[in-house]
């Protein structure tokens, strides 16, 4: 028995995983107001973003918000019956955008810097599913140089570069333990990656608008991330050397189709509809420099299903210096059953919204906007990690903006023909 | 259009402030078990043993002390402990006396190769304190015991009988483990016996008696079915004669515990000129059986049934299991398993003869207590098919668990008991069965909250 050399630990690091449907909904505020309808519409220069093809239809501005995310997520396990709340935590996506008409020709610039996708939780360090997650945080910026072109008053096209930032920091527990406690993992990296926006803008008539956008998918390249390892125990620090990995995190590309009716002067309504294939996003692995039986290169299945989303909100243009917004969506999760994990406890959602707008003066305006999303409560057995368990998650963003346009004129507040 | 637009103010306000979720789990109830006073019989394992010794921080986390804490929530009454208060480094069985736990340490061998591995804890083993004045207790778990020593009194003498169970009877040597459990009033009892009535022999290497007629179960004999099944109908029966309800426990394959799996049979490495030097030496023997190769080679051990005259030995096959307690320094350096005149003894080896004899035994105890517990409609609990999803794996929250001598993270450094997180999961399989069969919501205990195997810094 003496003799008997200590084997080494086989545990698995394959769980260590980036965010699931981690698609963020808040790239301009007005659209935030109405339900993120935007695709039909052509509000200010996040059209950049909703649909490059709008840029032609939109006045010379600059529109900037910031929204402030607090999630609540809370997990019982099914067996235990223990409640775990997720800490508190605020994010604040923000995007900015501005558009320029070139005088005499049918070419409209425009750029936008925007986070469309990104994820944070962070469970309390001694919590049931510590081995699965303790932390993710995951950052996003696209920054998207656009050119729109008019083919005449009826139609417009649009195209944009994103080229992509990002930073991944993940941190889990290893159930391996010393006097001091357990061990812990914890991977974070930069990654950078290229993609393209194309939409196309049709006038149907005075009243009708409608659009269609394609966003490519988008490969985010981790290089040179670090994988640090803290408190493992001298007999096994051989076996968790820190040490520098590679990984790529597929961004999905998205389709969608939107449209706008102008009721009347005060009155718009719009419905924007968004299909996102998911089916890119199949596993994640990690590639270590260096291989031991803890650090192994398997990928972890996520396995994601395509998924639509529905839209729909309204604008009220109450007065001279006041809109008024209100919207709804159902958001559908690209994630199936027996692959929920606490990286990110996905399922369908419901959003609604409100939000307006308050003219200071006849450049300036600042918007408001608040939505409440709801994730339906979901249980779920992972079928990687065995974590059983129901997730609910809700969630309050409350966003400001303000939009400065840059020609002193102000006809319409919503662009139609 | 005014009014509207209020009203949505105020009902998104609303909103923000009922933004925390607030799920609620099952309620836990006990369904047709009652769970006023629980008892628990059984020996070590049920006592919480591991790290080769009784410890308070191991009794904390027996599987036992798991449960009550979850039929509390249930409608569960107080369940007392015969904790070892005492200082020390617990309370290990073994033919030298009492000795202390096992830890993780490093040790240098013969060939001066230092390793991380099971070593003594370094101080003093706990001297038990006599806890009798606190009865009745309602953990019975009393290691060493096997299923005959259920009902009788002498067991529990002072002097002749075992320290751990006189230490907390109402009367030395009168006392017996089911009167003292019948004295805690049981509503509901749970019953794991019968474990060591092979183990004994099976960590032995197969050297005691079969079915002897007054057997001694920790000298190395195997105890017979008939009264491993008489001596549990003597508890269920009392037990039914209360009218208390339980759950029932079978036994495990030996073969399922890291104590038989770890050392391997052909651990011996040879260059060829060794294997030559080797061969040469037993053909001088005339021992035709044994032959050396390069590379692994499986030991030689004792076999009473080879024809030679002198050298009753042959080659160890993958269907002999070594014992843990086999030096492996005496392998390494003194020619045990390799040299002619230095075969395994017996009792270093469980030969795939004495393999078959255990588990035909294990069988018949585990037919006799399957239909006991349906004649008495108690709770069955499957542990024999339990720990070998321990050996084959499971995953539990993200974290592997496996039957694999300390990297498996289930079983403690003796490699026959679980660790606190392995008897956590013991404590859940048998509220699963509990829960199946009295249509109980008795929560699970989370797994991750006990410890695994604690490496030294």
């Amino acid at each position: 028995m003496k003799k008997l050399s200590l084997l080494l630990l086989s545990m698995s690091m394959v769980s260590l995983v980036y965010a699931g449907g981690f698609k963020i909904g808040l790239q301009g505020q007005k659209q935030i107001g109405m339900g993120h309808v935007g695709i039909g519409l052509a509000q200010d220069a996040s059209s950049v973003y909703f649909n490059p093809g709008a840029l032609s239809f939109i006045e010379n501005q600059i529109n900037f918000g910031v929204s402030a995310i607090v999630p609540r997520v809370q997990f019982i396990e099914t067996n235990t019956n223990i409640s775990t709340f997720a800490e508190n935590q605020t994010f604040t996506p923000f995007s900015l955008y501005a558009n320029y008409h070139i005088k005499n020709s049918p070419v409209t610039l425009g750029v936008g810097v925007y986070t469309p996708f990104g994820s944070g939780v962070k469970y309390p360090t001694d919590w049931t599913g510590r081995y699965v997650l303790t932390n993710i945080n995951l950052t996003n910026v696209f920054i998207q140089p656009t050119v729109a072109y008019k083919v005449n008053d009826f139609l417009s096209f649009g195209a944009g570069f994103v080229y992509s930032l990002g930073h991944v920091t993940l941190e889990k527990e290893l159930p391996i333990e010393n006097s001091i406690g357990e061990g812990s993992a914890k991977l974070e990296g930069s990654a950078a990656g290229f993609g393209y926006n194309l939409g196309a803008y049709f006038n149907l008539n005075k009243r009708l608008t409608g659009g269609v956008v394609y966003h490519s998918r988008v490969d985010m390249k981790v290089d040179n991330g670090s994988a640090t390892f803290s408190n493992i125990p001298t007999a096994l620090s051989s076996t968790f050397p820190n040490t520098t990995f590679t990984t790529e995190l597929p961004l999905p590309s998205e389709a969608g189709v939107g449209f706008a009716y102008k009721a009347n002067k005060d009155f718009t309504v719009g419905v924007d509809v968004n299909y996102t294939f998911w089916n890119s996003f199949e596993s994640l692995g990690f590639d270590y420099a260096d291989n031991t039986s803890a650090l192994v290169d398997d990928p972890s299945p996520r396995n994601y299903e395509n998924a639509w989303a529905f839209r729909a909100g309204f604008q009220y243009d109450a007065s001279r210096r006041v809109s008024v917004r209100a919207g709804a969506f159902f958001d559908q999760t690209p994630v199936q059953n027996g692959y929920v994990n606490p990286e990110l406890p996905d399922n369908d959602k419901v959003g609604i919204s409100m939000g307006g707008t308050y003219w200071l003066e006849d450049r300036i305006s600042i918007d408001f906007s608040l939505l409440y999303e709801d994730v339906i409560k979901r249980r779920d057995i992972n079928t990687e990690t065995q974590l059983s368990g129901t997730y609910k998650t809700k969630v309050i963003i409350p966003g400001v903006g303000v939009s400065y346009l840059i020609n002193k004129k102000v006809k319409k507040r919503i662009n139609t023909l | 259009m005014k009014k509207l637009i209020y009203i949505s103010c105020l009902g998104m306000a609303l909103l923000a402030f009922s933004c925390k979720p607030n799920l609620e789990g099952t309620a836990a109830t006990a369904g047709d078990a009652d769970l006023t006073s629980f008892v628990a019989i059984g020996n070590s394992l049920t006592s919480g043993y591991a790290d080769g010794a009784l410890i308070y921080s191991g009794q904390q986390n027996s599987f036992p002390v798991m449960m009550a804490g979850q039929f509390a929530k249930a409608g569960g009454g107080a369940f007392k402990v015969p904790y070892l208060l005492n200082s020390g480094n617990g309370m290990g069985l073994s033919s030298a006396g009492i000795i202390p736990r096992r830890v993780l340490g490093y040790t240098t061998n013969c060939l001066g190769v230092t390793s991380l591995g099971p070593v003594l804890a370094s101080g003093p083993a706990t001297t038990p304190t006599n806890v009798s004045a606190g009865g009745p207790y309602n953990l019975i778990g009393v290691p060493g015991a096997s299923s005959f020593h259920v009902a009788i009194g002498a067991y529990s003498s002072a002097t002749q009988g075992n320290p751990y169970l006189s230490r907390f009877v109402e009367t030395p040597g009168v006392s017996s483990m089911l009167s003292e459990a019948l004295r805690a009033k049981p509503s509901f009892y749970l019953l794991w016996l019968g474990n060591n009535d092979i183990l004994g022999f099976a960590t032995n290497g197969g050297v005691g008696a079969i079915s002897p007629n007054f057997p001694n179960p920790l000298g190395g004999d195997l105890i017979d079915p008939a009264m491993v099944q008489g001596a549990l109908n003597a508890v269920m029966d009392s037990m039914a004669n209360r009218g208390a309800k339980g759950v029932v426990a079978n036994i495990v394959d030996i073969t399922s515990i890291p104590f038989f799996t770890t050392i391997p049979y052909n651990p011996i490495n040879l260059r060829q000129g060794q294997a030559d030097t080797l061969n040469a030496q037993y053909a001088q023997l005339g021992i035709t059986n044994v032959t050396w190769k390069a590379g692994a080679n499986p030991m030689v051990i004792e076999d009473t049934t080879v024809a030679h005259p002198t050298f009753k030995i042959r080659h160890a096959t993958a269907q002999d299991y070594m014992v843990l307690t086999l030096p492996m320094d005496s392998v390494s350096c003194a020619g045990w398993g390799v040299l002619p005149n230095k075969a395994l003894q017996d009792q270093y080896v469980l030969d795939a003869e004495e393999v078959a004899i255990v588990r035909s035994y294990t069988d018949q105890y585990n037919i006799a207590i399957e239909a006991l517990a349906s004649s008495y409609g108690v709770a069955y609990a499957d542990m024999n098919k339990y720990m070998k999803s321990f050996k084959s794996g499971l995953v539990y929250n993200g974290s592997e668990l496996n039957a694999q001598f300390v990297s498996g993270g289930a079983f403690s450094l003796d490699g026959i008991h679980p660790n606190p997180r392995g008897y956590a999961l013991v404590a859940n399989e048998f509220i699963r069965v509990i829960n199946a069969q009295y249509n109980a919501t008795i929560p699970s205990v989370d797994v991750t909250s006990y410890d695994g195997i604690i490496f030294p810094n």
